[in-house]
């Protein structure tokens, strides 16, 4: 009976534990975020026929659906006639936007002007190289229902606190 | 207990569940089972095999379950000694997937996966895997062709922004609108009968219906999971081009759920309601007759084919 309780009270305090990430502590979690939000407006993946798979938006004001048709029917153009878009960059405007194609998938960053982008083309791909391991299956089945994305979110994080390590803006405590 | 999906599941909350698994586990009779959303998951499982002989470990795979979507391995919850397998346990599994369709019984259990929720943390977690589980969130990219002037753009500006513009111009290319629409289907499936609530969001892409377009407007079908034909009620040539629309569709989408639109409805017929379903019939379309002035049936059929989306894109019926 004594084992049986010791049971019990191990589980619910690994399940108090459970509903954080498994692989990012609260303080990696909370950094990722507060980071995100001082630098960057938006992150969305899309299949280059324009649907949006998976998003996080911070911004509220941008208009991500429309944003990717647009981004999706100007890369389908550029394939036809003049070769296929593998990088956009967009500068000029309130809204900075890195674009990268790969695997009939598109992913774009949006960031507030003039923010430093260090590494990032490595790290948006190696987020969608990340993203297309993770959902092939789904992906090449042409998978629409978004519930099926939405674990994606703590994968973004890990590649954020990568990108942030790279920046020399987080340090792992050793 | 947790009861979720209006009442379609029930969770007994004295159980520990595995979070990624739908693995449950009685402590008390020591009973490894599938919970009630891990069942539907499964869409139909044909067999289970046990991959171990006489104990588990947690974490580690210690069953096979072959369904319609090929086979899964589940992970034990726990660590222990295995006292009994049911063999038959899917013959009674639709039914209780708690008492009478469990998988193992175990002598004893001596770990437990640190993975594993129970009591109030129940709820929230099933509910997001219902939502999952019940196909609630959708986009859904719809191509939207048919001769110029037949009021494409009306009806996409209609639909996305609920106003009528006259005097559009000629859309260049491709245009888009967007609309997330809220709606549900009845389905008599036997695994999940009861009514489907999901929500689509509507990406329109109306392609430009000149001739001069006809060489690049195929590139914009990608991906596209269903189509709107459109022709104009007081414009038999419209209608009479409609071939041309379909053929078009096929070459670049193959079949897709489609609806045959006859829009102008507010304006005198010329060409007759019967004619356009007859056309919609033979080529198994849905069919709706629309005015994108007065906005008539708009909501209604893009509602329609948003559950024929569904349904093809789900399996059902």
């Amino acid at each position: 009976m004594n084992n049986m309780n010791a049971l019990e009270e191990k589980s619910n305090n690994d399940t108090q534990n459970n509903h954080k990430s498994k692989i990012l502590t609260d303080e990696q979690c909370n950094l990722v975020q507060k980071k995100l939000k001082k630098f960057m407006l938006g992150i969305f993946i899309c299949r280059d026929g324009g649907d949006v798979l998976f998003s996080y938006q911070i911004d509220p004001s941008l208009k991500i659906d429309l944003i990717s048709n647009f981004i999706a029917a100007l890369s389908m153009f550029g394939e036809e006639n003049v070769g296929q878009i593998k990088r956009i960059f967009i500068e000029g405007l309130d809204v900075e936007m890195n674009i990268i194609s790969k695997y009939d998938l598109i992913t774009v960053f949006f960031f507030k002007p003039n923010v430093v982008k260090d590494h990032l083309e490595k790290e948006a791909e190696i987020l969608l190289d990340r993203f297309y391991l993770v959902f092939k299956e789904q992906i090449e089945q042409g998978k629409t229902n978004l519930g099926i994305f939405l674990k994606f979110e703590e994968e973004l994080c890990l590649c954020v606190l990568n990108y942030l390590r790279k920046l020399g803006l987080y340090k792992d405590e050793i | 207990m947790v009861t979720i999906a209006d009442g379609r599941y029930d969770l007994p909350d004295e159980l520990y569940y595995s979070k990624n698994q739908h693995v449950f586990l009685n402590l008390k009779k020591k009973i490894i089972g599938l919970d009630q959303i891990g069942y539907a998951f499964l869409n139909n499982p044909t067999e289970i095999s046990l991959l171990v002989d006489d104990e588990i470990k947690a974490g580690l795979p210690f069953v096979a379950i072959a369904s319609e979507q090929g086979v899964t391995t589940l992970n034990a919850p726990c660590s222990g000694k295995i006292e009994k397998f049911n063999e038959k346990a899917l013959e009674d599994m639709e039914y209780d997937t708690y008492a009478n369709g469990f998988i193992i019984k175990l002598k004893e259990i001596s770990d437990i996966a640190p993975t594993l929720i129970t009591g109030e943390k129940i709820e929230s977690w099933a509910i997001n895997e219902a939502k999952t589980l019940l196909r609630s969130n959708y986009s859904f990219k719809i191509i939207e062709i048919g001769d110029t002037a037949v009021g494409k753009t009306a009806i996409k500006v209609r639909f996305t922004d609920n106003y009528f513009k006259k005097d559009l111009k000629t859309t260049l290319g491709v245009d888009f609108g967007t609309k997330e629409i809220k709606t549900s289907y009845l389905s008599t499936d036997l695994l999940f009968s009861g009514t489907y609530r999901f929500t689509a969001r509507m990406n329109v892409w109306d392609a430009a219906g000149q001739d001069m377009y006809d060489k690049i407007r195929g590139i914009y079908f990608k991906d596209a999971k269903g189509a709107l034909i459109c022709y104009d009620i007081n414009n038999p040539l419209s209608f009479n081009h409609l071939d041309k629309w379909v053929s078009d569709l096929e070459e670049n989408l193959g079949k897709v759920p489609t609806l045959l639109i006859g829009n102008k409805s507010d304006l005198e017929r010329k060409v007759s309601r019967q004619e356009g379903l007859n056309y919609a019939i033979k080529h198994g379309f849905l069919f709706v007759e629309c005015s994108a002035k007065t906005g008539e049936n708009v909501d209604d059929m893009f509602e329609k084919l948003a559950i024929e989306i569904f349904k093809k894109e789900e399996n059902i019926e």
